[in-house]
């Protein structure tokens, strides 16, 4: 099988004595591209990390394929002092590539993510949606083998969304591996052909027709100042954005109307609801 | 090796954290070297006993700087872990060299300044070679100790602060507790060799080289084993 990139064998991780994953199995080949699905803490990103060689096991062991290239897009992206250009260009240069090589992709990727004008701005000033992009342009700048992706659209903008989906679905044409942590199964259809959850601390594969089949809806609100959504509709809804008051809330469609119903008597006032296009 | 040694400099550089320390150890030369004449040797000592302290605090500092997220990001492009933490580590060096330049390079103006009056005897090349050298080890212990109570080693930064704290205090003090208690050297050999070196020196007119070889080769393996020992550890523990 000289397709398999990664293989994951039996693999376990305590932290302490604390179990976050048992027996996890998983091949990585090329072109596959897999999205981890699981609750906060349920240890997604604990894989990702243990995928890249950057956590240590406790048991099982890792194959790579030789040479094997890994690029890792975190979560949340610290405020550095160092400018976006500064860093992509560091990472480059870190990476083995030419100056000349990194300064056409640098300039192509900045331009494509719409911060062409923030690259000389400290990363530590940058907005949580642009510092994200950063991180992506990172990755992105020296085409991996295989690319890991934690959390990576919160914080963007829907812009930024819709290019980064299309940039991936392009590296993934040829030949890109990608393994995705995600909270929002409205992604995954988008995204990955295979999906599995971890629960119970090991992964269980999800069927992608049922994923696929899920309806959303978007809900945009404007919230009383210094409101808060209840905490009893966080499991109900698959993703919220806060912009000053407005409030934009994507929720399963069979969740849409008791989101609603539970927001109207917080006095939160409704401005749009539509069904949600995949 | 050249890129990983400009970034971690950068980074260093932009976060400011290297002023402070910088501005103490001039002000300490300021003072220091503010009424005339001293010995050569004891001055150059006390100085380079400073330093010890001055590269703890810089070596604690920028073992605190490294960001989790942007080591990760930086240890996937270099693919080799090693290569990463020496770089690192060798930056500290550099920043150590620095400060020893300054350390010798400000005595040294001054004294022609004050006509060769500086000193109580005529400064030889001899004696700046040797208290460059020994500015030079005592700036590579320090860095070593401190870079060692790295947040991934000891995750309580509490714990860090007082732990680098002792261990320095008891690294300069432990000739003077082990006067009053000898068994106590049975324990204190573990900290850093400083009294040991500053002791080869107490009382002298002039460097002997003798006199000093084993305290310095001393302080370069006890620095060396802090190296291997914080490279093997973070490579370890992961993240």
């Amino acid at each position: 099988m000289d397709h398999i990139l990664i293989s994951l064998n039996s693999i376990s991780k305590y932290f302490g004595k604390k179990l976050i994953l048992k027996n996890i199995d998983l091949t990585i080949t090329k072109e596959s591209t897999i999205a981890l699905l699981g609750h906060n803490g349920s240890g997604k990103s604990t894989l990702l990390k243990i995928i890249a060689g950057l956590s240590k096991i406790s048991a099982g062991t890792i194959d790579y394929a030789p040479q094997v290239k890994l690029a890792y897009i975190p979560e949340n992206f610290p405020k550095i002092d160092l400018t976006a250009s500064e860093f992509v260009k560091y990472m480059g240069l870190i990476g083995g590539l030419s100056q000349k090589k990194i300064s056409t992709r640098m300039f192509e990727l900045f331009q494509a993510f719409e911060m062409a004008d923030m690259i000389d701005v400290p990363i530590k000033h940058l907005s949580k949606g642009t510092i994200q992009k950063v991180a992506v342009i990172q990755a992105l700048l020296d085409p991996p083998d295989v690319l890991l992706l934690d959390e990576p659209l919160s914080g963007q903008d829907t812009q930024s969304q819709k290019l980064f989906i299309q940039m991936v679905q392009e590296l993934q044409q040829q030949g890109l591996a990608t393994i995705m942590s995600c909270h929002e199964r409205f992604l995954v259809s988008q995204l990955a052909d295979h999906a599995y959850e971890i629960s119970d601390h090991q992964l269980l594969p999800l069927d992608l027709s049922d994923l696929k089949e899920i309806k959303y809806d978007i809900l945009i609100f404007e919230a009383p100042p210094g409101t808060k959504i209840d905490s009893s509709l966080q499991d109900l809804i698959e993703r919220a954005e806060w912009d000053h008051n407005r409030l934009k809330l994507i929720v399963q469609s069979d969740h849409s109307h008791a989101v609603l119903k539970k927001l109207l008597k917080d006095e939160f006032r409704l401005r749009t609801m539509e069904g949600m296009k995949q | 090796m050249k890129n990983l040694l400009i970034y971690h400099f950068k980074c260093y550089l932009k976060s400011y954290k290297f002023l402070l320390p910088f501005l103490v150890y001039l002000i300490y030369l300021f003072a220091a070297y503010g009424i005339m004449p001293f010995a050569i040797v004891s001055s150059f000592s006390e100085s380079a006993g400073v330093l010890f302290f001055i590269m703890a605090t810089v070596g604690f500092s920028y073992a605190e700087l490294e960001n989790q997220v942007t080591e990760q990001l930086v240890l996937l492009r270099v693919n080799n872990d090693t290569r990463y933490y020496l770089s690192r580590l060798l930056v500290l060096l550099i920043i150590g060299l620095v400060m020893s330049v300054i350390g010798i390079l400000y005595p040294m103006i001054l004294n022609s300044v004050n006509n060769g009056h500086l000193f109580t005897r005529s400064l030889q090349f001899y004696d700046i070679a040797i208290g460059f050298g020994l500015h030079c080890s005592l700036a590579f212990l320090g860095a070593m100790t401190g870079a060692f109570f790295h947040p991934r080693i000891i995750k309580n930064r509490k714990m860090a602060v007082l732990l680098l704290f002792f261990v320095t205090v008891m690294g300069i003090s432990k000739g003077a507790l082990a006067g009053y208690f000898p068994q106590t050297c049975l324990i204190t050999w573990v900290f850093p060799p400083v009294f040991e070196i500053l002791a080869s020196f107490t009382k002298l007119e002039y460097f002997a080289l003798p006199a000093m070889a084993l305290p310095v080769t001393l302080t370069i393996v006890y620095g060396l084993a802090l190296m291997i020992g914080q490279i093997q550890l973070l490579k370890h523990t992961k993240f």
